[in-house]
């Protein structure tokens, strides 16, 4: 019997996918069940079993003690979320930016491409943490001069021109925040350049024939066309800011677990912080997925028809 | 007959001295030779007797250096034990210790920190070493096992190294500017907490204009500093009660905060800058640190044309005697330890090792001491030492003090607000953090 094309493209998927299913089922759904049952359970040591899990009072101690004694999980939380929503769309912008830069033709583009890719090329677990050293000793310099993006000098000039304090403090915040800005656009840059070399020339031709100029091009062919990837960014950063060592809310977390000796409760906060995390990457497809023509459903449309 | 006697006199005098010779071998202290070495066999020891043959884990970051190795060897011939490392960075350490004691796989002695010291105590991970010690052998340390030692269980043995703060100071620059000298004042009884005051507002020097500063008077990064040398602690153990409790109200603690409060508000302390590198640069004249860190990470004996002196920090005036205020590192045995014993063996014979000096046998290590500081500044350091008692704070092992401290030590040297204030709005948090750190 002949497979059909769709049946055909619908096993390749299942065996792109397989790899990843049969991790998740091997390695990760026992991780997943460790850290639900420590999180409802008090897990502790000891010199004769080397560990117990002792019932809580109430199944959800864990949890309240998370969100209603701990003062700095929520609170951490709350400034996670708020540095994500300035830092998503910076990244986005000018990850697009450099994509299309990159996508035009110029002398030492080869280099240049490689230069903004190195992030991830580097971004092996050695190399990145050698280099993040580096950054940071570099900040906590002897000499101020030699960390570069010591914002010091800036907001000491705008609060004596009198700016607001949050607002000298936001922009200080997002200068400092520049390397890791530029850190975390290695892989949105190549999505977008991906989405930039799917688009056929033929578009910019019908378009500058219809007389538009460069900016309307932009909006009406360029942005359209890879408005999926931006989408497929959105997911991608969110998931990499929240999940990132340096992300404040994992850094308590991990030490709450590893220099606290709280399994129980660093368990309750990662699964609360994971559920926060689901919930939020749903919010944002829901959202988006109203203002972005995704390829699939117009697709789906088309076979419809 | 006189030449007779004589030669009588000289065999009887020989045989005395053979005789006492060969006494040496048959009583309570023996000798033993390890090595190029001699060490009186102790009572301490006999309590290792059960590891011999046996082999320990222990936790090294990289390659066993030279001086290990020379340990290792005399520890095999001296006990029996052999050695075997784990190799891992302190990082992964702190992060698998607890997994470790779980699966029953710890290694049989690391290393804990005053930061992880409440942590590892009351969740299990350290386990007490009474059983293995004689608590009468001298080279315990009895003020550092004082500080890991909860409801009479001691959990962490002294290393060698003591971490204790020194107030470092520019000498040329003091001449310079007419300044007192500090350890002159030491010795003569006049170094307290007021001297000093007034001493850093003195080597404060501003720019032409009067406002500008270009050199502090005082630096330091450990903020606890003068309230542990005023004999007080943020959180304490309760000999009574056997319990860690918050102490900050106390009269010595609110003193010791208010010191460092008082620094920062003459300008004389800029709690932004900690000091070492504007120390050699005359940028700060009086650095208050630990020698291992002004010898071995930013090597200021070396580095700095100006002339250095050193000073124990001032008696607070609350103390009922010097307190040496430290940061310590101690050793300890993890829960389901395989060799506890083993472990502890180690640990002594590295002690012991490192307290009688044959360190300096190793060239590197020679090498090191002699950068480290002139024979005066070693022996001032030794003998104060000697004669304080040596304190630690165990502040940083509380739940979520690295996010409470900015609020704390920001409202005493940023903000200016007094000890008793501070402490006011603080007492809650830090008796909510102790209570879920130590899990009551």
């Amino acid at each position: 019997m002949k497979m059909s094309n769709v049946r055909k493209r619908k096993i390749a998927g299942w065996l792109f996918a397989a790899p990843w299913l049969v991790g998740m089922v091997l390695l990760f759904s026992q991780s997943l069940y460790s850290l639900i049952r420590y999180s409802f359970t008090k897990l502790t040591f000891d010199s004769v079993s080397g560990y117990t899990f002792a019932p809580l009072g109430n199944l959800f101690d864990n949890y309240k003690e998370a969100f209603m004694v701990d003062t700095i999980f929520p609170q951490r939380l709350i400034t996670s979320l708020g540095e994500m929503l300035y830092r998503i769309p910076v990244i986005l912008v000018f990850s697009l930016f450099i994509a299309i830069v990159l996508n035009q033709d110029f002398k030492g583009r080869g280099l240049a491409r490689g230069v903004f890719f190195l992030p991830i090329i580097l971004s092996s677990g050695v190399v990145s943490s050698i280099i993040k050293t580096a950054l940071t000793s570099m900040s906590l310099g002897t000499d101020s001069s030699t960390n570069i993006f010591s914002p010091t000098v800036l907001t000491n000039a705008l609060l004596e021109y009198g700016m607001p304090d949050k607002l000298v403090y936001t922009i200080s915040g997002m200068i400092s925040d520049v390397s890791d800005l530029i850190w975390s656009s290695g892989v949105p840059i190549l999505i977008f350049l991906m989405g930039l070399l799917t688009i056929p020339t033929t578009y910019y031709e019908v378009a500058k024939v219809e007389g538009a100029t460069g900016w309307e091009a932009f909006w009406k062919v360029t942005f359209p066309v890879i408005s999926p990837y931006i989408l497929v960014n959105l997911i991608y950063t969110c998931i990499d800011g929240f999940v990132s060592f340096d992300n404040s809310v994992m850094q308590y977390i991990m030490d709450v677990a590893y220099d606290n000796v709280k399994y129980s409760l660093s368990s309750a906060m990662a699964l609360s912080y994971f559920v926060i995390i689901i919930v939020i990457l749903v919010a944002v497809i829901l959202l988006t997925s109203l203002f972005i023509p995704y390829g699939i459903k117009l697709g789906r449309k088309k076979e419809g028809n | 007959m006189k030449k007779r006697i004589i030669s009588v006199l000289s065999l009887a005098l020989c045989l005395c001295m053979l005789m006492s010779f060969a006494g040496c071998g048959g009583g309570g202290n023996s000798a033993g030779k390890v090595g190029d070495l001699v060490l009186e066999d102790t009572a301490q020891e006999k309590l290792f007797e059960s590891a011999r043959g046996t082999t320990i884990t222990h936790i090294v970051e990289g390659e066993p250096n030279d001086y290990t190795k020379t340990i290792l060897a005399e520890l095999e011939q001296r006990y029996g034990i052999k050695v075997k490392f784990m190799k891992m960075g302190y990082s992964e350490y702190t992060s698998k210790i607890a997994q470790m004691v779980a699966t029953g796989s710890p290694p049989d002695t690391a290393v804990m920190t005053d930061a992880l010291a409440l942590n590892y105590i009351y969740a299990n991970i350290a386990q007490p070493l009474n059983d293995y010690m004689d608590l009468e052998d001298k080279y315990w340390d009895k003020d550092i096992l004082a500080q890991f030692t909860v409801d009479g269980k001691i959990y962490g043995v002294n290393t060698g190294d003591v971490d204790t703060f020194f107030i470092y100071y520019n000498k040329t620059l003091f001449e310079e500017n007419n300044i007192e000298d500090p350890y002159t004042l030491y010795k003569n009884g006049e170094w307290t907490f007021d001297k000093l005051r007034e001493i850093a507002k003195k080597a404060t020097l501003y720019e032409d204009d009067n406002k500008t500063v270009k050199c502090h008077g005082f630096a330091t990064w450990y903020r606890e500093v003068f309230v542990l040398a005023n004999g007080g602690n943020i959180i304490g153990l309760n000999t009574d009660t056997g319990m860690y409790e918050s102490v900050v109200s106390d009269k010595k603690t609110v003193t010791g905060l208010n010191m460092i409060k008082n620094l920062a508000m003459d300008g004389s302390f800029d709690p932004a800058i900690a000091g070492y590198a504007e120390f050699p640069k005359r940028e700060v004249a009086m650095l208050c640190e630990r020698p291992a860190n002004v010898v071995g990470n930013y090597d200021l004996y070396n580095t700095m044309d100006d002339e250095i002196g050193v000073v124990p920090l001032p008696k607070g005036p609350d103390a009922d005697k010097a307190y040496a205020a430290s940061n310590m590192i101690v050793n300890y045995v993890p829960v389901n330890a395989k060799n506890p014993v083993g472990g502890m063996a180690w640990n002594y014979y590295w002690l012991r090792r490192e307290t009688e000096g044959y360190i300096q046998k190793d060239a590197a290590a020679v090498a090191r001491i002699g950068k480290m500081m002139n024979e005066e500044h070693y022996g001032i350091i030794n003998g104060y030492l000697d004669e304080a008692t040596k304190i630690s704070s165990k502040l940083d092992s509380l739940m979520g003090w690295s996010n409470y401290s900015a609020s704390f030590w920001g409202g005493l040297v940023n903000d200016g607000k007094s000890a008793e204030e501070v402490v006011a709005t603080m007492d809650n948090t830090l008796k909510s953090a102790l209570e879920r750190t130590i899990g009551k």
